[in-house]
């Protein structure tokens, strides 16, 4: 099944906020998904899929092609638009 | 469950804050006073974002500060500090900051319910609105109640 992880910097406050919007977007879109949240620490160590995270993580990612960044992770339009937009890809 | 947490004791409004760190420190300040975190926490969640940047920045206006578990939580608690004045977090398109929330977290879940509560309430504009507008800790309080009834 598809892996989301969504990160932030201890994986406590944002990535944990950051899940359940994912978890009711991918929900609303019919994505079946498994969902963790992780730290940054944790991100470079193990694969995922999909990786969500917030648009200051940016830096931290670059390069990578399968990653998605969010500027406010309680703004289910925002995830959704992107979210399809990558799945369109 | 975010009501048996905010409540008068940690729903403070104030005018303005020197930078973003000092909204941090002021922001904890409550659950320092409470004994619900060591000082210590404090200084680990401002060094958090020395260390990874403005993330906590989460949407605009709205700035979640929060360390480890281990860093010094006693017991799980959050605070709510009102800034009247917006304060510059480097955060691109969500600053200036008004509302700051202080998360202790006791472990990696368990504060799931208080943030599940705390999104409803952030994602509803209006009350957002309405709280930073707010010159009365105890009408805060109501507004998020109306919001979680």
């Amino acid at each position: 099944m598809l892996k989301i992880v969504t990160v932030c910097g201890l994986g406590v406050g944002s990535s944990l906020i950051l899940k359940m919007t994912v978890d009711s977007v991918t929900k609303e879109l019919g994505i079946k998904c498994n969902i963790e949240h992780w730290d940054m620490g944790t991100v470079k160590g193990r694969k995922a899929d999909l990786i969500i995270t917030t648009s200051e993580f940016e830096k931290s990612f670059e390069g990578q092609e399968n990653v998605i960044f969010i500027d406010n992770i309680v703004d289910k339009k925002e995830i959704k638009t992107k979210l399809v937009q990558y799945f369109d890809k | 469950m975010l009501l048996d947490l905010l409540n008068e004791e940690t729903v403070k409004i104030y005018s303005g804050a020197k930078d973003w760190e000092d909204a941090g420190r002021i922001a904890g300040q409550p659950l320092l006073d409470n004994e619900m975190v060591e000082d210590r926490y404090i200084d680990a969640m401002i060094d958090s974002v020395k260390k990874y940047g403005p993330y906590i920045v989460i949407a605009p206006g709205i700035a979640l500060f929060h360390a480890r578990p281990e860093d010094g939580v006693k017991t799980m608690c959050i605070s709510l500090a009102v800034f009247k004045k917006g304060i510059i977090f480097n955060a691109q398109k969500n600053d200036p900051v008004k509302l700051v929330f202080v998360l202790g977290a006791i472990d990696s879940e368990s504060h799931l319910q208080v943030l599940s509560e705390a999104m409803l309430l952030l994602q509803d504009s209006s009350a957002v609105n309405s709280i930073i507008a707010s010159n009365d800790e105890s009408e805060i309080i109501r507004i998020i109640k109306n919001v979680l009834a």
